[in-house]
């Protein structure tokens, strides 16, 4: 024990007389990673008094020991400027520097190619600070759309399951955070590799869904639970998986194995990663195969008829309940998939599922409650609205946009852009 | 295992700052949901709506403590009347939707960074209780009986809190025996007979929306004073949820149903917890660790509340046939 | 320690309290702990309800859970260290020091208030914590308000230096108004002018970005970009899109744990650590060789506080926790259980503000002494005493801050684990 602090005094002791040596004032000047050398730099005291001065040496460095701690004015003269080599700020030929008790102090100037009329200094500022503004656009709509297409995948399942049972399900964000984590389980622990582990989880998602319904919610629809009692069984089910999930794999960012931190591409002026291009590639093509078959397949058409009327449906000859299962499992696995692709492209945390549960509501309920194109068309336009909404507003107010345009949209249009108005009631 | 700290806990919390908070936060909703059927999932939104009133007032304004206290209540009612303008004329799942997206405006509004001046930011802010605990009759010290012990400060919450409790409490007996109350349980039961008799349902449906929330934003002030700071994650959408379960555990619809449901939630809430805890710090559960014990209490929370609407949809006191749980 | 029987009483009378309650609807509460106060208070004069009940209680307020998760391990490990060596030489007031473990979790959650009610109701005196500055601040007032000490080992948010806390918040930690500095001078030193400062929205994050903008402007830098988060935050595309839009030489990175989510998506937008220097600080400087791939932080750069622990008090730390990847704030932690416990047996007494009044004293002005054992000796002589720690002198200023400190300088290799690069002292006013 005494030891120990004679250890920690004695290393104190060592590491401060390499830095009490005397106050210094340094710096290094560079030019694009030149050196930049020969240029002469002047200290005065706060009050005026000439302190001393540095040429830079070869390696662009210059170095003036100061007497003791307190104010200095630092100036570079500009007249020993290499030509071709201009300060980057006009009027930053003078800093006033605080120097501190037995420290060095680095101090910089920033130099830049140029006249020296400054006319070269900060070349086409206007035109390039707008190309930056346009590349800044693009790249949010771009994010806009790939937030979009996971907010739509989510949705289509809350639409559906909505359109053919009537139940506003609050556990839908957690479908996407037990089929992103049950890809994790895969990914980790088996060893399995992402492109493998992920279509497992997908089914995985899909066989969790079908039991939800199969075991779950079909008895207590049998048992003429009311819609508003589900919807609360529906929060105790979405508290209850939530924190499942914080018990088993705790309240940390987790990657998966594959694909962490891809360096990015660019494509014109966006910059995306290509795991970002493939998922929204899958995304894609499995929204376009769920509309599809929900168009012009029997199963499909037999969905939408039970989700326009169950009772008639019924009663020409269709199984309700098969077709409620069927719905289930592929709003599950729909929703698994989404949240694989926001564990590949972002990170897993068990909050992920409800962190996206309020757009997937907005997209659902400004495309119309119910209907499964207008949830793809509500997810999309909220997807890029809350991305690129954050050229005006704080980037951490961009849901708050979503969520107060959800609300104006239920003001002026309650049954949502595809919505049909008896729908509302 | 110190039995002793368990109980003292639960018994504790069962009358203690977080049976107040949310027994008013359930007796704001219990005027929503309970009586008139209004499926407000929005109740966070008004106590973070009287906490940041209150706060923002003393801490960032420099303004008196009473003026903060007013803020609070007439935030609570504008909010109320913004929230129930585009909404109370849409259907129960609409509303939930609504309500739960206002709520989380509110919490994202005053955790955002442009308005850190003025809300804190996601630390919140502090420094706002001094006026509320000079008015402390309380000397210095601890009291309590047997297992329950509380300082000087928390009982001076507690004294404040269950006169709000038990002035809400009756307000709200009174009132619902009024004929104002048998109309709002008729819009519960039957909207458009109600609208028949020539009522105006908008009208009667904000009036209980307002009065829900102005109780709500009541239990805001106690929350924010209880821990002398206020944060806007403290004001999440499990805040309202869990208000939802101890509304009806305690029975929707009856004037005593949030009180009991709010110490029973929070007795065993903490029992659970607390034991748990003991029971892992002295090797008597082994599988799990202290860390694990939180969402095990959340996960039983979510249990709880799925089982009680599937077998006891009415809680404790609660009538069957008077809980508003197959409107549409 | 009672057992069964109060279960019994105890049920009896939550029914008893619960059915009166129903039968008044409630309200009716404060009349009976009211009217048995007399009793009470006179055992406890001006002291408010912690404290001096003759065993020093420390409790841990620490993360376990939460955004700064990775920090708890090594703080744990150095209060258990101290209080372990503390009773060894006999503990304080000659009864040995307990000590309670509490979650401190992040300021998403409410754990850190309940834990404090749990720390209060068991009599602690001295409670050692938070980690972040934004928990340590929703607590301050309830803490210091019960007469307790509130020690934290690792604040470093220059607000608390000025925050009315009743002379009961110490922190071993050194306000970051000297981590900013040194972060400033050595962005400034590797020769970018343009610079970029993306920072967690708390006091934490706030405080030191003020800071580093304050050392690099000063010096001739240029803040080009100074952008604040949510740190809740479900992508961070937006606010890398700003940073990108300003185009900076180097970014100084204040975060906590979501460096895990802006790290992929500044390489992402091509402003990878492979592209622009980058910096982290004390709050996201972790070993990161199981988040990314190799070389992915390869090059990047890293400020903390606290000098270099020496190895065999890490050998001493490893043997409390064997399971300890870094030491992050643990002399610290173990500094500040020290000090408590020192300045307890200096006032005589274990009540929470007759600590405080001595903390200061014990820190400074006397003989040196550099373990408990040796101060705890001088102390019994009469002496004054100045207890040199494994962070550092420990000298606290009247506001209960560590006067002096040195901030580590830190670069990542290719496995994105980090290594030392050369430590800087000096005084943290001015």
């Amino acid at each position: 024990m005494v030891f120990t602090a004679f250890m920690g005094a004695l290393l104190f002791a060592l590491a401060s007389p390499a830095f009490a040596d005397g106050e210094t004032l340094r710096g290094t000047l560079q030019n694009q990673g030149q050196p930049v050398t020969g240029v002469k730099i002047t200290v005065t005291s706060g009050d005026g008094q000439p302190v001393g001065e540095a040429t830079s040496d070869a390696e662009g460095k210059w170095e003036v020991p100061v007497p003791a701690a307190g104010s200095y004015q630092v100036t570079l003269d500009q007249a020993t400027l290499p030509t071709g080599t201009v300060l980057r700020l006009k009027d930053r030929a003078t800093l006033t520097v605080q120097v501190f008790e037995g420290n060095y102090r680095n101090v910089l100037f920033a130099l830049a190619s140029g006249n020296a009329d400054g006319s070269g200094a900060q070349p086409d500022d206007g035109s390039s600070a707008s190309s930056a503004f346009w590349t800044r656009v693009a790249q949010l709509a771009f994010e806009g759309l790939s937030l979009g297409l996971v907010i739509a995948l989510g949705a289509l399942g809350i639409s559906l399951i909505f359109g053919t049972t009537g139940l506003t399900n609050f556990a839908h964000g957690e479908l996407l955070t037990v089929g992103a984590f049950a890809a994790l389980v895969l990914n980790t622990t088996l060893g399995l590799h992402l492109l493998v582990a992920a279509p497992l989880a997908v089914l995985i998602s899909a066989a969790f869904g079908y039991g939800q319904e199969r075991f779950f919610w079909g008895p207590l629809r049998n048992r003429k639970t009311g819609l508003v009692s589900m919807m609360i069984i529906s929060i105790g089910v979405a508290i209850f998986l939530r924190y499942l999930v914080l018990f088993l794999f705790g309240g940390e960012n987790v990657p998966y194995e594959q694909y962490v931190a891809q360096d990015g591409i660019q494509l014109g002026p966006i910059s995306t990663t290509p795991k970002g291009l493939i998922a929204m590639g899958v995304e894609i093509v499995v929204l376009i195969a769920v509309g599809l078959a929900l168009t012009y397949t029997r199963l499909g058409k037999a969905t939408r008829a039970v989700s326009d009327n169950p009772a008639l449906a019924a009663s020409s000859g269709i199984n309700v309940d098969r077709i409620v299962r069927i719905v289930w499992a592929m709003g599950a696995a729909v929703a698994g998939l989404a949240g694989i692709m926001l564990g590949t492209t972002q990170i897993l945390n068990f909050q992920m599922g409800q962190q996206v549960l309020l757009l997937m509501f907005a997209g659902v309920t400004l495309g119309g409650l119910g209907t499964a194109f207008g949830a793809l068309v509500g997810a999309l336009v909220v997807g890029m609205f809350v991305q690129i909404s954050t050229i005006w507003i704080p980037p951490e107010l961009k849901t708050v946009g979503a969520l107060a345009v959800l609300i104006i949209v239920l003001l002026v249009r309650p049954q949502g852009i595809l919505g049909r108005r008896e729908r509302i009631g | 295992m110190d039995w002793e700290l368990i109980f003292s806990r639960a018994l504790s919390a069962g009358i203690g700052t977080e049976a107040v908070i949310y027994a008013l936060a359930a007796i704001g909703l219990n005027i929503h949901f309970g009586y008139t059927g209004l499926l407000n999932f929005g109740q966070a939104g008004f106590l973070a709506v009287g906490a940041y009133g209150l706060a923002t007032t003393i801490t960032t304004f420099g303004l008196p403590f009473w003026l903060g206290v007013t803020v609070g209540l007439v935030g609570a009612v504008l909010f109320a009347l913004l929230l129930g303008i585009p909404t109370l004329r849409l259907r129960a799942d609409y509303l939930a939707i609504v309500t739960i997206a206002a709520a989380e405006i509110v919490r994202l509004v005053v955790r955002s960074v442009a308005l850190r001046g003025t809300f804190g930011g996601t630390d919140g802010l502090d420094s706002f209780s001094g006026d509320f605990y000079a008015l402390n009759p309380y000397s210095p010290g601890s009291y309590g009986f047997w297992l329950i012990k509380f300082d000087h400060r928390t009982l001076w919450v507690l004294t404040v809190g269950w006169i709000l409790v038990a002035a809400a409490c009756a307000v709200v007996y009174l009132v619902m025996k009024s004929p104002w109350g048998r109309v709002l349980k008729a819009i519960r039961e039957d909207e458009d007979a109600v609208r028949s008799l020539g009522k105006n349902v908008f009208s009667y449906k904000m009036q209980a929306l307002v009065f829900g929330g102005v109780v709500g934003s009541l239990a805001g002030f106690l929350f924010a004073l209880s821990r002398a700071a206020t944060q806007p994650d403290l004001f999440s959408t499990e805040l309202t949820f869990f208000a939802y379960t101890v509304l009806i555990l305690g029975g929707a619809a009856r004037v005593a149903g949030p009180v009991v449901g709010a110490m029973i939630f929070w007795l065993l809430l903490i029992l659970v917890k607390t034991g748990m805890e003991e029971a892992v710090n002295h090797q008597v559960i082994t599988f799990i660790t202290v860390n694990q014990v939180g969402s095990i209490n959340y996960m039983l929370v979510g249990l709880g509340l799925i089982l009680l609407l599937i077998y006891r949809p009415q809680g404790i006191f609660g009538d069957k046939r008077e809980i508003a749980l197959d409107a549409r | 320690m009672i057992r069964i029987a109060p279960i019994g009483r105890a049920l009896a009378v939550a029914t008893a309290a619960s059915l009166a309650l129903t039968a008044c609807g409630g309200g009716e509460e404060t009349a009976a702990p009211a009217s048995s106060a007399p009793a009470e208070t006179t055992t406890s004069a001006a002291a408010p309800a912690a404290g001096g009940d003759g065993v020093l209680t420390i409790g841990a307020l620490l993360p376990q859970t939460g955004d700064l998760a990775f920090l708890g391990p090594p703080e744990f490990a150095g209060v258990k260290l101290a209080v372990k060596e503390i009773n060894e030489a006999g503990g304080v007031l000659g009864k040995p020091v307990v000590e309670i473990d509490t979650d401190s979790g992040d300021t998403k959650t409410d754990i850190a208030s309940q834990s404090v009610d749990k720390l209060l109701a068991q009599n602690t005196d001295v409670i050692i914590g938070a980690a972040s500055s934004g928990v340590s601040k929703t607590v301050i007032d309830k803490i210091t308000n019960a007469g307790v000490v509130q020690f934290s080992p690792a604040n470093t948010s220059p607000e608390f230096t000025t925050y009315p806390d009743k002379g009961l918040y110490f922190r071993t930690a050194p306000s970051d108004v000297l981590q900013g500095r040194v972060l400033g001078d050595l962005i400034l030193q590797d020769g970018s002018d343009t610079v970029a400062i993306l920072n967690r929205q708390d006091s934490y994050g706030n405080g030191l970005a003020d800071e580093v903008e304050k050392s690099v402007s000063g010096g001739g830098g240029q803040i080009v970009a100074k952008t604040p988060y949510d740190p809740a935050a479900a992508d961070f595309s937006a606010d890398v899109a700003k940073i990108k839009e300003a185009n900076p030489k180097a970014l100084a990175l204040i975060s906590f744990n979501e460096t895990t989510k802006i790290i992929p998506e500044l390489k992402k937008q091509g402003i990878g650590p492979d592209k622009i220097k980058i910096y982290f600080v004390d709050g996201n400087l972790a070993d990161y060789s199981k988040d990314f791939p190799k070389g992915t932080l390869e090059g990047v750069k890293g400020t903390l506080p606290g000098a270099k622990s020496p190895d065999d008090f890490r050998q001493k730390l490893l043997a409390v926790d064997p399971s300890l990847k870094d030491y992050s704030y643990a002399p610290e932690s173990y500094d500040a259980t020290i000090l408590s416990a020192l300045a307890a047996e200096a006032a005589g007494s274990d009540a929470g503000t007759a600590v405080a009044g001595k903390l200061i004293d014990v820190s400074k002005g006397g003989e040196k002494c550099t373990d408990f054992a040796a101060c705890l000796a001088l102390l019994k002589a009469g002496k004054d005493i100045d207890y040199d720690g494994v962070s550092g002198p420990v000298e606290f200023s009247d506001a209960g801050d560590p006067s002096e400190a040195t901030i580590g300088i830190y670069q990542y290799a290719a496995d994105n684990t980090y290594a030392n690069v050369t430590y800087l002292s000096g005084k943290v006013a001015g």
